[in-house]
């Protein structure tokens, strides 16, 4: 039983990552088992020092910010949206394929549509390079692994799939409101 | 005019590509298609117009009623077909329905016969049922053989559909056939009402002609039969469910994942992706410690009182120069003690009139430390004794020391 919350197993570490956006799973070992096994404890020191941890029904943890957001959210939305759009136009299984396939920066599909080519400079994507760099903030953010030209998605990248079933559910109540009685 | 059969299954097994062909163009053929296919196909030397004819006085084919010289399979024929080749087609559970309600007609029928105790309509209205029966089962039978063809086809994906494609096509099964399929097997509704009926009837027609000896057998092979449909049926069913169901769940939320995306590019095509405000949504701290700091009012208000606080000299500790804790017995001091004073028939009582004042915890630790020594050897003595201290009582048998030789 942990009494002082100074004795909370890799404080120092969970701490640097949490505030610096990461989302810890269980890929990340001792940090993702220690916060898995104190979450009151942590959540109630952070709580206590202004931080909001949060865990998500698909087992990891992470700070939900308040004030100083990180921008890079929208390009790495868009990224994963035009990805997930175009694996369904290939008739694969979106979130099977996301969760498991292996990627190569060099393949991604948003250049190749006009329409991709718009979303992609409304967000400032401009060329290869740009996507780079989102994969770079994806990674910082624990939301996916690289491994040189190619990369993995971990399992946070629920938070993504979490944004469209909320904006379906908003539309479909959008839809149903407007239904004239 | 009657077709021999061994004539049709000879020529049906001398010219099976030829008919399986027939059968893959389900849209019909025209006289030069036909011809051609023959012509490809043909095993003697018949020539396509006398071969023609041969399939149409067998019943293999038949004109098309919208157009001249065109042909299809007879639907006997394709049945057939398909039940050999396993690709039946889904009946509709309005079908069984029918099927169902003809049950019932054939039961009131036989409810009466058997009162009014006419052999001939009882054997007529047995046999309608048995009929009925079998070709619920047989459809039941088709309709899983079906459903699983479609299933693995929307698995393999081999045509690259897209995932609302092929969700749509589950949620036809699901909603137009498992589901009413569902209803009917249901025991709280009609169909297993109607079967209970059924098998009552049955057991009644068994007992009251237990002596009409063909009577009692039509009445015992019937029921049998009813058992069979009902356990063919549900077996049907809950094979097809364990096949639709994983693939429907997934498919469901692929379909409603996907649904989102393309909402969600859409408004940002339209709106822009700012209009979306995913960072708010996201909320990922950027990584500055901006936050966290003085958010917090109870941290807040701690540092406030903490303003203008002098920190004081802190107090000096003292090293060395001063004399041991009484409190404490040196190893060394002790055993040199004991050594000189043995033997000692009671240890225990020897620290307490030794050491005095000390704290027990301390001469329990002396205690131990004699006991474990090598210098000693030691023994307890049988009788036990009770020690009295302030406040504790011991209850021990002495240990006695004496030197090693």
């Amino acid at each position: 039983m942990i009494e002082n919350p100074c004795d909370l197993p890799y404080l120092d570490e969970i701490f640097q990552r949490l505030c610096r956006g990461r989302h810890i799973c269980a890929e990340d070992g001792n940090y993702y088992h220690a916060l898995y096994d104190n979450y009151d404890l942590y959540q109630q020191l952070f709580d206590r020092l202004g931080f909001r941890l949060e865990s998500h029904p698909r087992d990891f943890y992470f700070f939900r910010g308040e004030k100083s957001l990180s921008d890079a959210s929208s390009r790495m939305a868009l990224f994963i949206f035009i990805l997930m759009e175009f694996l369904e136009g290939q008739g694969e299984p979106v979130a099977e394929s996301i969760l498991t396939k292996e990627f190569s920066v060099a393949d991604m599909p948003h250049f190749s549509t006009e329409r991709y080519r718009l979303y992609m400079k409304e967000s400032g994507i401009a060329d290869h390079d740009g996507l780079e760099g989102v994969v770079n903030n994806l990674e910082k953010f624990g939301f996916a692994v690289r491994k040189g030209g190619s990369f993995r998605f971990r399992s946070p990248v629920y938070r993504f799939f979490d944004i469209c079933h909320a904006i379906l559910q908003a539309d479909q109540r959008t839809a149903e409101s407007e239904v004239p009685s | 005019m009657a077709i021999n059969p061994q004539s049709f299954f000879n020529f049906a097994a001398q010219n099976y590509s030829l008919l399986h062909d027939i059968f893959r163009r389900s849209g019909g053929m025209n006289d030069a298609e036909l011809s051609e296919l023959i012509r490809r196909h043909r095993v003697g030397l018949e020539s396509p117009a006398a071969l023609i004819d041969k399939l149409i006085s067998l019943k293999i084919i038949e004109p098309l009623p919208d157009a001249t010289a065109s042909y299809e399979m007879t639907r006997t024929l394709s049945v057939l077909f398909r039940f050999l080749l396993q690709e039946q087609r889904l009946t509709s559970t309005a079908v069984i329905q029918a099927y169902l309600d003809e049950l019932e007609r054939s039961q009131s029928d036989l409810e009466h016969a058997i009162h009014d105790d006419k052999h001939s309509l009882i054997e007529r209205a047995l046999d309608e049922i048995t009929e009925t029966m079998e070709r619920i089962r047989q459809d039941s039978r088709a309709n899983r053989e079906a459903i699983i063809n479609e299933v693995m086809t929307v698995k393999s994906n081999r045509d690259k559909r897209t995932v609302s494609d092929r969700f749509e096509k589950i949620n036809y099964l699901w909603n137009h056939y498992l589901e009413p399929l569902k209803d009917l097997i249901d025991v709280r509704k009609t169909m297993d009402a109607s079967l209970d009926g059924l098998e009552r009837l049955l057991k009644q027609g068994m007992e009251q002609f237990l002596l009409d000896g063909a009577l009692h057998r039509d009445f015992i092979r019937c029921s049998v039969r009813l058992v069979r449909l009902r356990r063919d049926m549900t077996a049907d069913f809950m094979e097809s469910m364990h096949e639709v169901e994983p693939l429907y769940v997934s498919l469901k939320q692929d379909s409603s994942l996907a649904r989102g995306v393309a909402r969600a590019l859409e408004r940002i095509g339209r709106e822009g992706i700012r209009n979306l405000n995913l960072p708010a949504t996201l909320a990922i701290p950027s990584g500055w410690l901006r936050e966290g700091l003085f958010n917090n009012t109870d941290i807040e208000s701690f540092l406030h009182n903490v303003r203008g606080y002098q920190p004081q000299e802190p107090p000096v500790i003292g090293i060395g120069g001063e004399a041991l804790s009484p409190r404490f017995i040196p190893p060394d001091e002790l055993i040199d003690t004991l050594r000189h004073v043995l033997p000692v028939g009671d240890v225990l009582q020897w620290l307490l009139d030794r050491y005095d004042g000390y704290p027990f915890p301390e001469l329990l630790r002396a205690y131990g430390r004699i006991f474990g020594s090598d210098a000693f050897k030691a023994g307890f003595s049988k009788e036990e004794k009770c020690y009295q201290l302030p406040g504790i009582t011991v209850l021990a048998r002495p240990l006695a020391v004496e030197a090693i030789v």
